[in-house]
């Protein structure tokens, strides 16, 4: 009795105990870590003064997590016989996993990558968790200048630093099915096609042309959500000041147009990236899909495989916008910086690699020198020139379409919350037709409200 | 010497329970309670934590209107579909019980959706009910049952109904064979001895059968409260799989958003805060204590 006494003072001891280590070593680790991040942030510091000297002699090895399998499989090979001594270790992460990947990841101080992507859906959230070095300080010393314009604000926090570079341009416009735009409008030139849908009232007006001539079954967009997103991406600004949002002037305009294309009922039914709306790109009912250099491969060629030839790339009405641009950025405590550097700038910011990606993977780099000079590197076809009738794909996005994109936006660790709420609302305003562009602005505010509670919303 | 073997004797039973109780402090016992200190502070898995005392329960209890959405759905999903498939499980048993051709072939493909994976179950059920190109659409609309499609997955009480839909069918298979089981061990001359005496089938099966598996249903109930108050995974994978295009975290109008959802979402997804989700799942965990207890007391009254 006496000893099961005591072994029971034993455990519950043991069980306190272990509650209490566990508090008392999380907060002597986050001392450790400190103390050691402040020896190495010191002797980093002195090596930071100075700007890394990379040459083929770098050493290094580096981790970089992507979803997209090909920069491992197609430019790997290539980056190794520029710098045969720098290792990569490619881990494949799926999209929808990598911020809780990378916050288990950093939260217990094992395994975060030396390389880390930032995709549009929260890229907001990454750049705010601040651990992505400025890229224009030392020993970096990229330039804004170098890279699009437009591109700049998407590219950096709230603080104004350049954390990360594209990892492809993603200026989007819009592809057209030729046969149909051929029946329908009577040219398949991109130029022309343009001239019927250059402003959204004219869109419109084509779409019900087309409407009436095909007795309501071809349409202009697969859904309501092309459209929308199309409106929002030409109308980007800044909405975030602190934790005030202001809905109503970021998605007012974009609203009201979309709603306007939804009621001249010339879009289809089909929600984005959904099972039925890939389909639409093989089937025969909807002429334009919207599209960016990365749709050619994962939407065009990937939905309708025996469409090569039937394709074509003209503007989106009015201005271009972007879909979707991933960052690539460098882990602030990673401790193959030089490394690092040397394979974001060879595969995502240099000529000679940019010329790689568009031979093997059919990607385009943000570097502006790329497409200056007597030899741009458009000159050479793309890998998916021909699926699009020989049409120079990465010259018509970067002369026609790339100047005219306004901007993106600084992105504020609410992006991700205002995004969801885009995908949540679309299906409500694409089926309720009643609703109009203010019950749409309430609908966002409250939205948006219940997501971010702390955050006021006007 | 004898003194020596005498505590080594005593020993053994611990020695023996040792790696359980081991393990179970150190994967069960430890992060409960680290959890709960975790929900004291505000964290985002970055910087460092600040702590905030209660200040996180009284915002979910007080101002996080998604948070009582999430109890009430998980309680409504729950008290809908597990009485449901805990009484078709039986049915289902009951039927193969009396099977004589085609028993165990029927056991075994009843028992293939428990084994599914639910990131299939997510796909499937989210292609099916799909508004353009699902089947239950094309279906019902080309039997003249629908007028036009319906966008089941973007209405409140239908992304509901498919939810049930999906824990029904998914579970139905695994209580048909705990009741089976269960039928094994009720001797025949029970049910000879009703039939000699009259009793219909309904009879036999309402006023036999049930009540003597009555052990078995209170095991069932009581685990499937467990497990439903946690439901994750048939929501999630219907708003989130491939087939969703994009994440549609809880449904229309947060309908099928349920408590473990929304604690991952608050933790990982939408925000990193981690010290919130924490607080959001200890919450759960008490729920689910209260609601065991409960249950016990009154399982262990009826035994009385």
């Amino acid at each position: 009795m006496k000893l099961k006494k005591q072994l029971l003072a034993v455990v519950m001891i043991f069980v306190l105990s272990l509650s209490f280590t566990g508090c008392g070593d999380s907060s002597s680790q986050a001392t450790e870590q400190e103390t050691g991040q402040e020896t190495t942030n010191d002797s980093n510091a002195n090596k930071d003064s100075q700007a890394f000297n990379i040459s083929s002699e770098t050493r290094g090895e580096i981790t970089v997590w992507d979803w997209n399998s090909a920069y491992e499989e197609k430019m790997y090979s290539h980056f190794q016989e520029v710098y045969p001594n720098i290792k990569v270790n490619y881990v494949t992460v799926a999209h929808g996993d990598y911020m809780q990947k990378l916050q288990s990841a950093i939260a217990t101080g094992t395994d975060v990558p030396d390389i880390i992507l930032g995709e549009g859906a929260w890229r907001g959230k990454l750049f705010d968790m601040d651990i992505l070095d400025n890229l224009e300080a030392e020993p970096y010393n990229l330039s804004r200048d170098d890279m699009f314009d437009y591109l700049v604000a998407g590219m950096s926090n709230t603080k104004g630093e350049i954390v990360g570079v594209d990892q492809s341009i993603a200026p989007a416009g819009f592809a057209y099915k030729r046969d149909l735009a051929l029946e329908y409008l009577g040219t398949d030139n991109p130029d022309e096609v343009y001239e019927y849908i250059n402003t959204w009232d004219k869109f419109i007006e084509t779409g019900k042309k087309i409407s009436e001539e095909s007795n309501g079954t071809v349409n202009m967009l697969p859904g309501f959500g092309d459209v929308l997103y199309a409106t929002k991406g030409q109308t980007t600004q800044d909405y975030v000041d602190g934790d005030t949002i202001d809905i109503t002037k970021r998605m007012s305009k974009a609203l009201e147009t979309a709603i306007k294309v939804r009621d001249a009922d010339i879009v289809g039914d089909n929600e984005l990236d959904t099972p039925s709306w890939n389909a639409e790109f093989a089937e025969d009912e909807t002429i334009f899909f919207p599209a960016a250099p990365w749709s050619c491969e994962w939407h065009v060629a990937a939905n309708d495989p025996d469409g090569a030839g039937n394709w074509g790339l003209t503007k989106a009405p009015e201005s271009g916008y972007t879909k979707g641009g991933t960052s690539v950025g460098i882990y602030s405590k990673s401790d193959n910086k030089e490394a690092a550097f040397a394979y974001l700038q060879w595969v995502y910011f240099s000529i000679d690699g940019s010329i790689v990606s568009r031979d093997v993977i059919g990607q385009y780099s943000s570097l502006k020198a790329c497409y200056e000079g007597d030899n741009p590197i458009y000159n050479e076809a793309g890998a998916y020139d021909e699926f699009f009738g020989g049409q120079n794909l990465a010259k018509y996005f970067v002369e026609e379409i790339v100047p005219n994109i306004e901007s993106t936006q600084n992105e504020s660790a609410y992006e991700t919350i205002v995004n969801e709420v885009f995908n949540k609302l679309n299906p409500t305003l694409s089926t309720d037709k009643t609703i109009t562009a203010e019950e749409a602005i309430e609908l966002y505010k409250e939205e948006i409200g219940i997501k971010a509670m702390d955050a006021e919303v006007k | 010497m004898p003194v020596k073997l005498k505590i080594s004797k005593k020993m053994w039973p611990f020695i023996f329970a040792a790696p359980f109780v081991i393990s179970y402090i150190l994967f069960n016992l430890y992060p409960v309670i680290y959890s709960f200190i975790l929900s004291l502070n505000s964290w985002n898995g970055i910087s460092e934590k600040e702590f905030v005392g209660f200040a996180n329960y009284t915002k979910i209890l007080t101002r996080d209107v998604l948070f009582r959405k999430a109890v009430f759905n998980t309680f409504m999903i729950m008290f809908i579909a597990t009485p449901t498939a805990i009484f078709g499980g039986l049915t289902l048993a009951y039927f193969l019980f009396n099977m004589r051709k085609g028993k165990q072939f029927f056991q075994t493909i009843n028992f293939f959706p428990y084994i599914t994976t639910p990131v299939a179950i997510g796909f499937i059920f989210s292609y099916l009910f799909d508004y353009s190109g699902g089947y239950v659409n094309q279906l019902m609309t080309s039997l003249g049952l629908l007028n036009e499609k319906y966008y089941w997955l973007e209405h409140v009480w239908s992304a509901r109904g498919i939810v049930m839909l999906m824990i029904i069918w998914r579970n139905l298979g695994y209580y048909m064979t705990i009741y089976l089981s269960g039928m094994t061990a009720i001797p025949s001359e029970v049910y000879e001895a009703a039939r000699i005496d009259g009793a219909s089938k309904i009879q036999i099966f309402s006023k036999v059968t049930v009540p003597l598996l009555e052990n078995t249903t209170i095991f069932l109930a009581l685990t499937s409260v467990i497990g439903g108050l946690q439901l994750f995974d048939e929501p999630y994978q219907l708003y989130t799989g491939w087939t969703a295009g994009y994440v549609n975290v809880g449904g229309p109008k947060y309908s099928v958003l349920t408590v473990i959802w929304k604690f991952y979402d608050d933790s990982f997804k939408s925000n990193s805060m981690l010290g919130y989700g924490a607080a959001v799942s200890f919450l759960l965990f008490l729920i689910i204590f209260a609601i065991s207890l409960l249950q016990l007391k009154y399982i262990s009254k009826k035994a009385r």
